[in-house]
């Protein structure tokens, strides 16, 4: 009986050993739980945007309470982990292929930079011209006038020795008591060398002012032409540097980038309507799509690296299986138009890594050390852009339709069919 | 404008050209630039 007794009580015991635990165990649990909540909401509050909620949340626009009351009181654990894999997911592509996509984004945005300050430099430039080419105006006048003083000098002499030719000897019988000194013939000599020295002098300038007008004209034709080629090439960049007057002449420096709608091209105008008149991202992208595949491959070339990898990814993002496909095999064929069948990147220690172009078209498959040169030869070309010289450029930026090419290639490959929600987040990194 | 005047002034002009050519072929190379990075050259 006693050792039924002791058994008893050891396993009363023993079971409230265990509810203690139990109780303890509940409470670092309820810990856990809380600390990961707290995790995830700090992770969601640092991404999400209030643009993301009112386009994936419909109780959004009615909630009276700040975005982060509605992320932790109003969103499932679910529904804030389904955030965060949008953001990784996006910045997963972003930092693709360890890292390719962001240094090709840091070119991009070097670009955009570049291109402001370009518009800015050709105008002021364009603007000493202007200047330069007034004032030359202004003293080829003043050496006209002075040409004419001559032609005018040479003709009030002429008719001076014409008149002491014509004079009779009592003219000059007159003349001589005036002066006492009057010798008609040695006049007529003194005037006719004075005119012959005249008569060279303006010959000389005239030959002289001819080619200073001439080549006034060459510069002036010149100034129209530079201003055409930057006015063109900035309109197809949607940058308007110069205000028309009734004329249509180009001639004003206009600060604003925010054109006319008169002013903008058709395509321009489509493409804005296309946008303004859908709010459907995946028919943007189809119709982004059609003008990309009926481009001409020379054009597709160009729009590859006139878009960026950002845009055409998003692009690409909303495509559907089959126009993805189309897409893949247009890179292709693009990437094996390329030149050189093998393209070399320098470390920053110097070593040089060789990846052919097949290579290229799997980024993914590359050896970290060759991707590493890659990045850090794209990050000393950008950090040493304005010292380079255009045949340094033209050969980077042949360089880059490689890896341009090949990164949208190993980008896209392997997308799922997955649900894209709105892409607006507050910050891409 | 005595003929002293008239040199300095053609002298001036000549070096307004001058300027000029250093303007346009900047221009022309800034251009040829932009071109290049923007993928407009062929």
């Amino acid at each position: 009986m006693d050792e039924i007794r002791d058994l008893r009580a050891t396993m009363k015991k023993s079971f409230s050993e265990v509810d203690s635990l139990k109780r303890d165990l509940a409470m670092r649990v309820s810990e856990i739980n809380k600390e990961r909540d707290n995790y995830v909401n700090e992770e969601v509050l640092k991404v999400v945007s209030p643009e993301y909620l009112e386009s994936n949340y419909n109780n959004f626009l009615g909630f009276a309470g700040t975005l982060e009351d509605f992320v932790r009181e109003e969103l499932s654990l679910e529904q804030k982990l389904e955030i965060l894999v949008d953001y990784n997911i996006n910045r997963q592509i972003l930092e693709g292929n360890n890292g390719i996509e962001v240094k090709l984004d840091d070119i991009a945005k070097r670009k955009k930079d570049a291109k402001e300050q370009f518009k800015e430099e050709a105008v002021e430039m364009l603007g000493m011209y202007q200047t330069i080419l007034d004032e030359n105006q202004s003293r080829i006048s003043l050496a006209e006038q002075d040409i004419s003083t001559l032609s005018k000098q040479i003709e009030a002499a002429e008719s001076k020795l014409q008149e002491i030719m014509g004079k009779d000897d009592e003219s000059i019988a007159f003349a001589g008591r005036v002066s006492g000194k009057f010798d008609k013939a040695q006049a007529i000599t003194s005037i006719k060398e004075q005119i012959e020295s005249l008569k060279t002098d303006l010959e000389n300038k005239q030959k002289e002012l001819r080619e200073l007008q001439l080549l006034q004209r060459k510069y002036m034709a010149e100034l129209k032409t530079r201003k055409s080629e930057i006015e063109t090439f900035l309109k197809q960049q949607n940058i308007y540097a110069f205000s028309r007057n009734a004329n249509g002449d180009s001639s004003k420096v206009n600060s604003s980038e925010n054109q006319s709608d008169e002013a903008k091209n058709p395509v321009q105008k489509q493409s804005e309507e296309n946008v303004s008149n859908t709010s459907n991202p995946k028919r943007v992208a189809k119709s982004m799509f059609k003008d990309f595949v009926e481009a001409s491959p020379e054009r597709q070339r160009k729009l590859l690296g006139q878009k960026g990898n950002e845009d055409i990814l998003k692009m690409a993002r909303r495509l559907g299986a089959v126009d993805r496909r189309r897409l893949q095999t247009i890179l292709n064929q693009r990437m094996d138009e390329l030149r050189h069948s093998e393209i070399s990147f320098v470390a920053n220690d110097g070593t040089s890594y060789t990846v052919t172009k097949n290579a290229m078209k799997s980024l993914e498959n590359i050896e970290k050390e060759t991707l590493r040169a890659m990045r850090e030869e794209i990050d000393r070309f950008n950090q040493d852009f304005s010292k380079k010289s255009i045949e340094e450029i033209e050969e980077f930026e042949a360089k880059l339709d490689y890896i341009r090419i090949g990164s949208l290639l190993s980008e896209t490959k392997n997308w799922r069919n997955k649900k894209v929600s709105k892409w607006i987040f507050r910050k891409s990194k | 404008m005595n003929e002293k005047e008239y040199k300095e002034n053609i002298k001036e002009i000549k070096e307004n050209f001058m300027r000029m050519d250093k303007c346009n072929e900047t221009l022309k190379k800034m251009i040829k630039i932009e071109k290049v990075i923007n993928n407009e050259e062929d």
